[in-house]
């Protein structure tokens, strides 16, 4: 089955050639525009989101960058999408004779292109069309044979981690009687507080169980969405504040994004550049007992690009007067 | 009634998964498949970590436990690796995923 290209530069708004920091501008604005809770139009900003998600999802890892301008260049000459030799080697492992499984994932914030060309390793080993009914006959001799399970990658907002959501899911796979793909779809509760790394069991939505045996179940993964804003570790949550030399010197105070709306935050003076300033419960929820990480402000000096005559001048006069020298801390 | 019967037949499924959901040995083996006597095994060889210590009468597992259960059987009885190579795969898996985790939130800077 060929799957539809999706052209993440275009979708991104950068170059081939762009680098690492043009896709981080261009995602950062454009998740900004199309982030569901600031855009007008909800429905087509949500999908347009996931898509931006995606494609910095791939763009932003060198390594999966690099598959894909390899592989996902070929996409014209084809007219399909050519599957990178050895995409779907997993499947199908663990017993010879067992058919060859192929799954379309829709609805977890990524692609079926996506979930081919990046899908994990383990789709192969752990349950991706690897619990065959042979080999499940070697060492059950007597007793059904379990369906296999699945495993897939779900991509998470952040604002669907503090709130919670329902997600429509789509799984297309082939049914080794019929031979036909069928689709199932049905919805998840995105639980309140789901972290990353964490998995959503669905029972019973993996491959169905040989001579009356129980099926497997799907196992989603969650991963948090890029967030135009804020990057999370754990249930913390870092900014980065982008401030004047001044402003870091003398000390203010300036008003912050969180989840929640903003929060002014003081800044001392003489804050050195990369320091972290906590902001105490406004990270994400640990769980689902209200308890909340933090969020860091991380300091970031920003050096004027051009300077006007006046500027310059103060600044002069700052390097005659001032006595600071940062690399002999102590003679002074 | 009948109504009500037929309109949930025909909608669509919603699964609510309970992060916090704890399953006795009993549950956790008609779960992953896997007899008890092995999880126990596993469990000895530190494979598997139950929720609560079992030296306090606790052997209960959650969605996390479960799916390493049926992870370190698929490659224990699939893939015919002993017990010192699942503990040494289960272990790098869980660093690279640890260093993904990690590598993604350092490139966002």
């Amino acid at each position: 089955m060929p799957v539809e290209f999706k052209d993440y530069y275009a979708i991104l708004d950068v170059p081939r050639t762009a680098t690492d920091q043009d896709i981080k501008k261009s995602f950062r604005k454009l998740a900004r525009k199309f982030h569901p809770d600031v855009a007008k139009d909800k429905k087509t900003a949500e999908e347009k989101f996931k898509e931006i998600n995606e494609a910095y999802e791939v763009l932003s890892d060198p390594e999966k960058r690099k598959k894909y301008d390899q592989y996902g260049a070929s996409w014209k000459e084809g007219g399909g999408f050519q599957p990178p030799p050895g995409w779907q080697s997993g499947a199908g492992r663990g017993a010879e004779g067992a058919q060859t499984q192929e799954f379309h994932f829709g609805g977890t914030g990524f692609s079926d292109f996506f979930e081919q060309l990046f899908g994990r390793s383990r789709h192969g080993g752990f349950g991706f069309g690897g619990r065959g009914f042979e080999a499940d006959e070697a060492t059950q001799p007597r007793g059904p044979a379990r369906g296999y399970d699945i495993e897939g990658d779900i991509l998470v907002t952040l604002e669907e981690a503090m709130r919670g959501s329902v997600r429509s899911i789509s799984l297309q796979r082939a049914n080794p009687r019929t031979g036909q793909t069928e689709t199932l779809t049905f919805k998840v509760r995105i639980p309140v507080g789901v972290q990353e790394g964490q998995t959503i069991r669905v029972p019973g939505k993996g491959g169905d169980g040989a001579s009356g045996g129980a099926s497997g179940d799907l196992f989603l993964h969650v991963l948090y969405a890029a967030h135009p804003d804020f990057r999370a570790r754990g249930p913390d949550l870092h900014y980065e504040l982008e401030l004047a030399p001044w402003e870091a010197v003398l000390g203010t105070t300036v008003s912050v994004p969180t989840l929640d709306g903003p929060v002014k935050v003081r800044i001392p003076a003489s804050t050195n550049n990369g320091r972290q300033l906590r902001v105490r419960g406004h990270g994400l929820p640990k769980g689902r007992d209200g308890e909340r990480g933090d969020l860091y402000v991380i300091v970031n000096v920003q050096l004027p690009a051009q300077l006007t005559d006046e500027e310059r001048e103060l600044w002069e006069r700052l390097s005659r007067v001032s006595r600071f020298n940062p690399r002999q801390p102590a003679s002074t | 009634m009948k109504f009500y019967q037929e309109i949930t037949s025909q909608a669509i499924q919603l699964f609510e998964p309970d992060p916090d959901a704890i399953y006795t040995l009993e549950v956790a083996e008609r779960l992953a498949h896997v007899p008890r006597r092995r999880i126990v095994v596993y469990y000895k060889h530190g494979l598997v970590s139950p929720v609560a210590d079992p030296a306090y009468g606790g052997f209960y597992f959650n969605d996390e436990g479960i799916r390493m259960l049926r992870r370190i059987e698929h490659l224990y009885s699939v893939c015919g690796i002993n017990l010192a190579g699942v503990k040494m795969i289960i272990t790098l898996m869980n660093e690279a995923e640890r260093l993904r985790t990690e590598a993604r939130f350092l490139r966002a800077r």
